[in-house]
């Protein structure tokens, strides 16, 4: 179940395969789309079935809120006036699923036409006349709800065979922070080492290897064409609803760079009449005398504007803003732009349709390392005045043309622009790429007990650059197909396959076939635990193929022969609510990786680079958080730990720039007006150049405050209060000094 | 790879031998950057030059200069120039901590001739041999 390296033309046999696997799984798929779901929606009397959703504590109408039918691909949002409605067949029983922020999920049953009604609370469907109501219990503490990534479908809390941490949109506006990776760290199972985003231990640093976290916005791939990296800075901040965080290689949904897990940020769908949100910040750093570099106050300052109002049957989105920084060392700074606008049709039917388009600037300093020891906030001066800008432009649509109570087809067409070019002293590189993508996405529903879910996704990337020989052009095709089935009701499997075939021009093929196996038991209604086996697969960016520069002096090299990387991972893990006060997961991991991309030696050249896969590893461990209200409203605690045992197969030692323990904690006072944040790492105990550098384990606190004053909340931010003096993991970086920061938020 | 003496019976505190001086590049391998062959002059040349201090506890510490010219690879050369500090050790181990490269290994001084090591990290593992001037 390995992907193939197909040499064109030097190994036909193996061409042949790969073109005969990629053709027969296409007609495979081409009869699962048009194969008859039998006793379709069209030949069922349907009935359409209407609720509200409410608050338990105040009677306040619920807008936003998922409504999810299980057992069918419905799901719905509910209106500002806290209402939905859904069409479901008369004469069967029906489970809904209502989640909203801040709210427990919920679940009722819809009963069977009087004549066969036995439960209490079921609701006949035949009642048209009735209007479900569904209340919500408010949260003691913050538990996910529905989430969409695990399974490409909706699943309620518990239901995916995969391990998945969320961050609400709340909790990012709490955190008070800039952009979504400062929030990040504090998912459960996620690190971060020199800005790149790491799950259970994937990433680790390899200066230009493409990311091991596939990136996904409101499930539109988010990874630059050329470079296959995370933009951070172009994700939409005001408007997320929440991040969904997959653990583990996702590849048999995701495909390509799914290798240590996904993350998908959720925007919010408006709702509810004209709103306004003016977010401002204003911070300085505090330099420690003994490395002060400049008498300049090293400031931050941002805003940004946010409109949402409804125009006919499409709510709309517009999002703008602007930030700069000083940065807290020497050649920090950075100014960025971002605009954003989003539209929805038909935003509370089963059918909405949505567009997007982001478009982002930044222009930043670089810190390369730091100029000695002693002076650890000072760049070489030669380095000095070097800076980079990048402009990304996202645009997509999400479109579902049929959503019944059986078939659910969804469309994702995109594009995604980037384009980036170094002002160094002595390099000038630029890059530009094009992504051209879409992809399509069937959900049966009608099979017994199943949900089958097909899809295809194509894409094409041109790449131009002053850097790469030759300017490629990469194609990129997949087929995947999953069933999701219930053995009982408390028992479901899922097993699933993709093939994903890669192709860069010059280059090897690359075909790759990523299977997965799933379990979830439930026991009881707030316990789940979870199996699963699974093959992720990252694709080589064109940047680790076809790079041909001189770093540092030294020729780097295309391999036009590169592959794709590799990972057979296993879970066993399980989530409990069992009191509302206490929520927590837990999961036993294994994932061996073959095939790792690294800079390394070209074969038989002397002093010239190139990407080869030379390294093969394993990483273990354990994954665990839990979310307690020790003492609801007043005080609560949310902790994650994160154990990680790695071994390079080839030096038998740790994989590089990875913490044995991974800690984070937030304890949280007063219904969150006063909270301390810890992130606490434990000494990498390898590093790639400089090993012989002190380093130690790094524990930073972060203080966060927030009050409202009339209609204006008012939040400040101390990052490390203690002051904490430390190397950022990788060599000769500091991590970030003391700063202050205060955020006005204003609602109207 | 023990080579700082050639007696294993030696007592553990004695001293490492003191290699300062000015060295000339007779020889360099490395895995990652020569594919594992053996490049020497005119290839490659260079100097490097050590300033030991007196030894202490089985150990020595000194400052350390290099400047090598290597092929880059397209046919030309590039000149490579590093300072820093290093630690040798009775037990034959080696340390180096310079501003662009450190590592790890081994040394022996075999009459002029100063043969290095380096073992770690992997990026870095390479052998040199140097010949006092």
């Amino acid at each position: 179940m390995a992907e193939l390296g197909v040499g064109a033309g030097r190994e036909p046999a193996a061409f042949e395969f790969a073109s005969a696997t990629v053709a027969w799984v296409a007609a495979w798929m081409l009869v699962a789309l048009l194969a008859p779901a039998p006793m379709s929606a069209d030949v069922q009397q349907v009935v359409p079935v209407r609720g509200v959703v409410v608050a338990e504590a105040t009677g306040e109408p619920v807008a936003g809120a998922e409504v999810m039918v299980r057992g069918t691909p419905l799901r719905v949002l509910t209106g500002a006036d806290g209402r939905f409605e859904v069409a479901l067949p008369e004469g069967r029983s029906y489970t809904v699923v209502v989640a909203a922020a801040g709210f427990r999920p919920t679940e009722r049953n819809l009963g069977p036409p009087p004549e066969r009604r036995t439960g209490a609370g079921g609701v006949p469907v035949a009642e048209t006349d009735g209007v479900l109501q569904v209340e919500l219990a408010r949260v003691l503490v913050d538990v996910p709800g529905l989430t969409v990534t695990a399974s490409r479908e909706a699943a309620a809390p518990g239901d995916a065979p995969a391990s998945v941490a969320v961050v609400s949109g709340e909790e990012l506006r709490r955190r008070n922070v800039t952009d979504l990776g400062e929030a990040l760290p504090f998912a459960q199972g996620v690190t971060f080492v020199a800005g790149k985003i790491d799950i259970r231990g994937a990433q680790g640093i390899a200066r230009g290897v493409g990311s091991r976290v596939l990136m996904l916005l409101d499930g539109h791939r988010f990874l630059t064409g050329a470079e296959s990296s995370v933009e951070f800075g172009a994700l939409p901040l005001l408007d997320v609803e929440r991040i969904e965080v997959v653990k583990g290689p996702h590849s048999t949904l995701w495909g390509a760079n799914a290798l240590g897990g996904v993350v998908n940020v959720v925007t919010r769908q408006p709702s509810g009449g004209p709103q306004t949100i003016v977010r401002g910040y204003y911070g300085v750093f505090d330099t420690p005398g003994t490395m002060d570099f400049t008498e300049d106050v090293l400031s931050m300052e941002g805003l940004q504007l946010q409109h949402t109002r409804r125009i006919g049957r499409a709510n709309l989105t517009l999002v703008g803003g602007r930030e700069g920084s000083d940065g807290f060392r020497q050649n920090g700074g950075l100014k960025r732009w971002r605009f954003r606008a989003k539209a929805v049709f038909g935003p509370e039917s089963a059918k909405p349709w949505e567009v997007f388009a982001n478009w982002k600037r930044e222009e930043a300093e670089e810190f390369f390392t730091w100029r000695s020891a002693t002076r650890p906030l000072e760049v070489d001066p030669t380095q000095l005045g070097d800076w980079t800008r990048e402009t990304n432009f996202v645009a997509g649509m999400t479109a579902v043309p049929v959503a019944n109570s059986n078939v659910r087809l969804e469309a994702r067409p995109q594009v995604f622009h980037a384009q980036s070019r170094n002002f160094f002293h002595d390099n000038d590189d630029f890059i530009r790429s094009t992504r051209w993508g879409a992809d399509v996405q069937l959900t049966v529903y009608s099979w017994g007990a199943h949900a089958v879910t097909t899809g295809a996704e194509a894409a094409y990337t041109q790449v131009s650059s002053n850097f790469l020989a030759p300017d490629p052009t990469v194609t990129d095709l997949a087929v995947f197909a999953q069933d999701e089935f219930e053995f009982s009701d408390r028992l479901r499997g899922a097993v699933g396959v993709r093939v994903d075939h890669h192709h860069a021009s010059v280059a090897e093929r690359d075909l790759a076939i990523n299977p997965k196996l799933g379990l979830v038991y439930r026991p009881w209604d707030d316990v789940s635990f979870r199996a699963s086996l699974s093959r992720g697969y990252r694709a080589p960016s064109v940047s680790e193929q076809f790079s041909s520069t001189t770093v540092f002096g030294f020729r780097v090299v295309p391999n036009l022969e590169l592959r794709g990387e590799s990972a057979w991972a296993g879970e066993v893990g399980a989530t409990a609510s069992p009191w509302e006060r206490l929520w927590f997961d837990a999961g036993l991991f294994w994932s061996e990786y073959k095939d790792l991309i690294e800079v390394s030696g070209a074969s038989g050249e002397v002093f010239t680079f190139q990407f080869r896969n030379v390294a093969a590893a394993r990483v273990r461990g354990l994954d665990a958080g839990v979310r307690v209200g020790l003492w609801p409203d007043n005080l609560n605690l949310h902790a994650n730990y994160l154990l990680l045992d790695s071994e390079d197969e080839r030096t038998e030692r740790p994989l590089p720039y990875r913490s044995r323990h991974n800690i984070t904690s937030t304890v949280s006072a007063w219904r969150d007006r006063i909270a301390l944040d810890m992130r606490h790492r434990s000494r990498a105990e390898e590093v790639l150049v400089f090993p012989l550098d002190d380093r130690g384990a790094i524990t930073v606190l972060d203080l966060r405050m927030e009050t409202k004053v009339r209609d204006v909340v008012v939040q400040a931010k101390v990052g490390n209060i203690l002051q904490s003096h430390y190397v950022d993991v990788q060599e000769r970086n500091p991590g970030a000094t003391r700063s202050f920061r205060v955020t006005l938020t204003s609602t109207f | 790879m023990g080579c700082g003496g050639d007696d294993p019976a030696d007592p553990p505190d004695r001293s490492p031998p003191d290699i300062s001086g000015a060295y000339s590049l007779q020889s360099f391998s490395s895995v990652a950057l020569t594919g594992g062959a053996v490049l020497s002059p005119p290839a490659v040349s260079g100097t490097l030059t050590l300033q030991q201090s007196a030894p202490t506890g089985g150990e020595a510490m000194g400052d350390f200069d290099l400047d090598v010219t290597v092929p880059d690879g397209a046919g030309g050369s590039e000149r490579i120039v590093d300072q820093g500090s290093y630690t040798v050790r009775a037990d034959g181990s080696w340390e180096q901590r310079g501003n662009r490269f450190q590592g790890t290994g081994t040394f022996t001084l075999a009459g002029p001739t100063l043969t290095v090591n380096v073992t770690e990290p992997a990026l870095s593992v390479s052998s040199s041999v140097w010949r006092r001037q």
